[in-house]
């Protein structure tokens, strides 16, 4: 079994939403598990980076919401990631998982691509493979030479071809520090709240179907999922353009971050609730 | 005409993204910036004086091939320089 790491994460006020736990800590959660995953298993990130000239590119996220908790009824859960190599170590994963007691409160997906950090000044980096005196720690079944599936496709034309369209929105936004990482680009974990932030604004706008837009805001988040193109530098502008639909009675939200020309595709979400 | 640099090589530009410039070429363009900005020389360039192989640059919003040499460029052309895939 592929090797894991796991701790117990106390609930703060922040940790939750009036309506469950907040995606933005989850993902969070997500790339500090893989930190901790590396430094106990592998080396930490600082030395990946430093000494070892390999990156971990984000390339895409998958949340699934389990069982409904609230702020009140959890003070704490354990976090549970277990990280290994697939595709002749040209893709990464790890698998998280969320729970307490016996309650599985969520689970997640990330996949990683390394790549060579060419320039230690400005972090430059190519694609390639993890280098193989690091893949020789890695036990024999964290290491698959099968690539990972890729999600969100299926789960964006399912959205856009059998919802209805409800609404459309265009919500600006530019990379501040806040948002960046050590890289001077976005931090992929500040996705959910630049998204929350264009799906709050569509929600609460005057609109003919308001009443049903705003279900997202008492309505459980079932599912996120985040593709990455390209990154966001620090400093930039983009836009979030957010698009609202019915899916069997269920809300959905698309979002598209774009260059603010809207020549470049930089990210795509989908976002489903709980009928 | 202008150089849009940006990511973490604003920081050798005091953070200005868009840096206008008299350059004819695409050659002095790139000399003319790093004459303005010292510091970005040896971030551009490696040891050999070579542009290094992460900087990717893009003539009015189009990705130049690799091998794509000196070219002139009109007072009203943007150049684009973008750190391909930023490790961390």
């Amino acid at each position: 079994m592929p090797r894991a790491i796991d701790w117990e994460e106390v609930v703060d006020t922040r940790t939750f939403s009036a309506v469950q736990l907040k995606p933005g800590i989850v993902t969070a959660l997500a790339w500090n598990a893989l930190a901790r995953w590396l430094r106990t298993h592998l080396v930490s990130l600082p030395e990946l980076i430093g000494r070892e000239s390999t990156g971990l590119v984000v390339m895409g996220f998958h949340l699934e919401y389990r069982e409904p908790v609230s702020f009140f009824d959890c003070e704490a859960f354990r976090v549970r990631g277990a990280f290994r190599m697939l595709r002749r170590g040209e893709r990464g994963q790890l698998d998280l998982r969320l729970s307490s007691g016996a309650r599985e409160l969520a689970v997640a997906r990330l996949l990683v691509r390394p790549v060579a950090i060419r320039d230690p000044v400005s972090l430059g980096a190519e694609p390639a493979p993890m280098p193989e005196a690091l893949m020789m720690r890695f036990e024999a079944d964290e290491r698959e030479s099968t690539s990972p599936a890729r999600l969100l496709p299926d789960r964006l034309a399912t959205v856009e071809t059998t919802g209805t369209l409800l609404a459309e929105h265009t919500r600006p936004f530019r990379i501040h520090r806040h948002l960046s990482e050590v890289a001077e680009q976005w931090s992929w974990t500040e996705i959910p709240v630049l998204v929350e932030a264009a799906k709050e604004d569509l929600a609460l706008a005057p609109h003919e179907h308001a009443a049903l837009l705003r279900r997202c805001l008492v309505r459980r988040l079932a599912r996120f999922d985040v593709e990455f193109s390209r990154p966001f530098f620090s400093f930039e502008s983009g836009e979030i353009v957010t698009r609202a639909y019915d899916v069997a009675e269920r809300l959905a939200f698309v979002h598209r971050l774009t260059s603010s020309r809207g020549e470049h595709l930089h990210a795509t979400v989908v976002e489903v609730f709980e009928a | 005409m202008i150089v849009v640099v940006s990511g973490n090589l604003r920081r050798y530009t005091s953070f200005e993204q868009e840096v206008r410039l008299d350059a004819t070429s695409l050659e002095g363009a790139l000399e003319a910036l790093v004459a303005r900005y010292p510091g970005l020389r040896p971030v551009l360039y490696d040891g050999d004086g070579k542009l290094r192989s992460v900087h990717r640059l893009f003539l009015n919003g189009e990705l130049l091939d690799v091998g794509h040499g000196d070219r002139a460029l009109a007072p009203t052309d943007e150049l684009g320089i973008l750190t391909a895939i930023a490790g961390g």
